[in-house]
């Protein structure tokens, strides 16, 4: 029972930082990728944008439901 | 303002408002409030993201260097809002841990759902084309 509160704090800690690697790395590839078109073409910058903004929206949603139940962990389970 | 982006938000709002509508009357007030509380989280989040986008419409600058800096800035931003506005909601605020977390992943389901729904849409009309 004594090692309950630790291990819960370790899993939050855990959904936290891998939902924020998970972000990253995605968020870093598709940076990259905007990166590629704007080079190729340059006037397709506020097309790609959007889209670049539509995608990293999407990308961080699951991250941050992670956060959201990371949260959850350490403030009212490991109570 | 993208259409994408107002379709995203007339659906998270629609969502916010059928949740906290739905747990109002079949969960009690109480968890209404926690719903409406994430599910707010989710739609300023969107609404934030939507607002920088717009800021950088109105620039219109070719230099792709600052747009990524930009968008690095905002994801940054977005991520440290919804923790600390979850963190308040559970720590100070005091309210319903499952339920505002609940209505925070219903908002958040919107950025899941809009994606299918323009593909559903688009392979809706491209049926319709060849006929």
């Amino acid at each position: 029972m004594e090692l309950a509160t630790p291990l819960l704090y370790i899993a939050g800690a855990l959904m936290m930082g891998l939902g924020a690697l998970g972000a990253s790395v995605g968020i870093g590839i598709l940076g990259g990728r905007f990166l590629e078109g704007a080079a190729r073409q340059p006037e397709l910058i506020p097309m790609l944008r959007t889209q670049f903004f539509v995608v990293m929206g999407l990308v961080d949603a699951v991250p941050m439901i992670a956060v959201g139940l990371a949260m959850y962990v350490l403030f009212a389970v490991a109570k | 303002m993208r259409f994408e982006y107002r379709r995203l938000i007339g659906l998270q709002g629609a969502m916010v408002m059928l949740g906290t509508i739905t747990t109002y009357f079949f969960v009690t007030p109480q968890a209404a409030r926690s719903v409406a509380y994430g599910s707010c989280i989710a739609l300023i989040g969107t609404l934030f993201l939507a607002w920088r986008l717009k800021q950088g419409e109105s620039k219109e600058s070719s230099n792709a260097e600052w747009h990524l800096r930009q968008a690095y800035r905002t994801a940054i931003e977005r991520f440290v809002w919804v923790a600390v506005m979850l963190a308040i909601g559970f720590g100070i605020l005091k309210l319903a841990p499952v339920w505002v977390l609940a209505g925070f992943v219903t908002g958040q389901a919107a950025w899941l759902l809009v994606p299918v729904w323009t593909r559903w849409k688009t392979g809706l009309n491209k049926i319709e084309n060849t006929k």
